[in-house]
């Protein structure tokens, strides 16, 4: 068999900040947690101290903060066209969620085409969209003003499970699912396999190859 | 054991700090040199190290300067703030009405600060630590009275079970009313009844209270629905993916497992 055909998903820049998304992502909700819930205070040996704890968050949320800024002052257009995915929820959409729990629990389906980014993967995008611009808001808030609002605490921890469940469920996909862990190297090495494209993406397929169509492999 | 309670009358009070050297000496709290606060009041506010002060408040009426001062302390709410804003279960309530303290379970992360409706609770920035009042839970638990209702000459502060103090309250309000026609309780209705009841001379807002304390609404939110429903969906979460993961990896063995019968099974077969 041939060397597949790779196609080109997402730039440098790109992944480089969601990966240092997700890794201060986990350092803020495990050092985070601490204050929220008992279940992680076994961990703060690790962070000297609770107070220890409390410096690498605000440190966390710095680079994390960076994590977003980056791509926006950098691949510009690559952030809108996503946002304007993300934001426009189409029949497709709704189509693939409902072959979505039979992929989640590792059984393939056929997939409706769907565009550059999948109903699912819309969704976690809406989430991490909503709960971060609300967990930065209101961390400032905690972090710099001397009397935070009150609502500030309740919203921050609401949006941390939110979020966190949310991540979750994203991790897994990525990392545990059979099916559908082949995504992940597109934010590892930024491309995937044209099959891989046409099965799960089958509207960017077509995007993608209306314009100069390439000779179609048979598999 | 039945909710205790101090009964603070302004009416009576003479400002001499009689309770605030008092506080300091039983709790061995070291004395504070601050800048002078241009009036009779000894700091700007309470501090890690002093858990009661009296506060001034000057006023200038037509009839002439009039001086309001306060013995300023933590109240032991019936429905405290700060125990609803702790995130560590550091603040308790005792039978008794005492909001105790567990240190070691304080992490000095200062919410309880940012919704105590009295400006009561200080953090020590240095030991990361909430401090105040203790009601000197160490001398009622053993049948004695705070160190500043001992101490108080005027019998301005006075210690009993909440319900007596509560009635002498309505006894202290009689005798004030001649000379302050404008006296009133603060403290008896006031979020679930403080434990603290005051006789005020005037309107609270002249002694630095609010006139009606109340809770933020997102206090509730963060006990009663935020911190379950939080821990609801993470915990719905892992165990979804955690089965998931499990109900997966069968599935694709037995592909395989189909996948290489179909080559003509086993090798070993």
């Amino acid at each position: 068999m041939s060397k597949p055909r790779m196609v080109r998903r997402f730039s440098a820049v790109v992944r480089v900040s969601h990966w240092l998304y997700a890794l201060s992502f986990i350092t803020l909700a495990v050092t985070g947690y601490m204050i929220y819930g008992s279940a992680l205070d076994w961990m703060i040996p690790l962070f000297g101290s609770l107070e220890g704890a409390m410096v690498v968050h605000r440190v966390a949320a710095v680079f994390l903060i960076m994590a977003v800024l980056i791509p926006i002052l950098m691949r510009p257009r690559e952030v809108t066209a996503w946002l304007g995915e993300v934001f426009t929820f189409t029949e497709a959409d709704i189509a693939f969620l409902k072959t979505f729990p039979a992929k989640f629990v590792g059984v393939k389906k056929k997939i409706p085409p769907q565009g550059f980014y999948n109903g699912g993967e819309k969704i976690n995008s809406l989430i991490q969209i909503i709960s971060g611009v609300v967990m930065i808001t209101t961390g400032l808030f905690m972090w710099l003003s001397s009397s935070p609002p009150p609502i500030m605490y309740p919203l921050h921890a609401l949006f941390m499970a939110i979020g966190s469940a949310s991540a979750i469920g994203h991790i897994y996909l990525a990392l545990l699912n059979p099916i559908s862990n082949e995504a992940i190297r597109a934010m590892i090495n930024g491309d995937v396999s044209e099959k891989y494209m046409q099965e799960n993406h089958g509207q960017w397929y077509q995007e993608v190859y209306k314009a100069a169509p390439k000779g179609k492999r048979s598999n | 054991m039945t909710r205790m309670a101090r009964l603070i009358d302004i009416t009576r009070c003479t400002a001499c700090r009689g309770c605030q050297v008092s506080c300091k000496r039983w709790n061995q709290l070291p004395g504070e040199i601050g800048p002078a606060t241009g009036s009779y009041q000894s700091h700007a506010d309470l501090s890690p190290g002093r858990w009661t002060m009296i506060e001034f408040y000057e006023e200038k009426k037509n009839t002439g300067f009039e001086w309001h001062f306060r013995k300023k302390t933590c109240m032991h709410c019936g429905d405290a703030g700060c125990l609803k804003a702790c995130p560590n279960g550091a603040l308790v309530r005792e039978e008794n009405g005492t909001i105790r303290h567990i240190e070691e379970k304080c992490i000095g992360c200062g919410y309880c600060t940012v919704h105590c409706p009295f400006g009561i609770p200080k953090i020590d920035e240095a030991a990361k630590k909430m401090r105040k009042c203790t009601f000197c839970y160490d001398r009622i638990t053993n049948g004695r009275e705070p160190a500043c209702a001992k101490t108080c000459v005027p019998r301005a502060i006075v210690y009993g079970t909440w319900d007596d103090m509560a009635s002498l309250a309505d006894e202290r309000l009689a005798q004030a009313k001649k000379l302050y026609p404008n006296a009133r309780i603060y403290g008896r209705d006031e979020l679930g009844g403080l434990g603290v009841i005051y006789v005020l001379p005037d309107k609270p807002s002249n002694y630095g209270l609010p006139e009606d304390p109340r809770l933020p609404a997102s206090l509730g939110i963060w006990k009663q629905a935020v911190h379950p429903f939080g821990n609801a969906i993470l915990g719905a979460s892992l165990a979804a993916t955690g089965l998931a993961f499990i109900i997966s990896r069968r599935n694709a063995m037995k592909l395989e497992e189909s996948a290489k019968l179909e080559e003509g099974g086993y090798k070993d077969e």
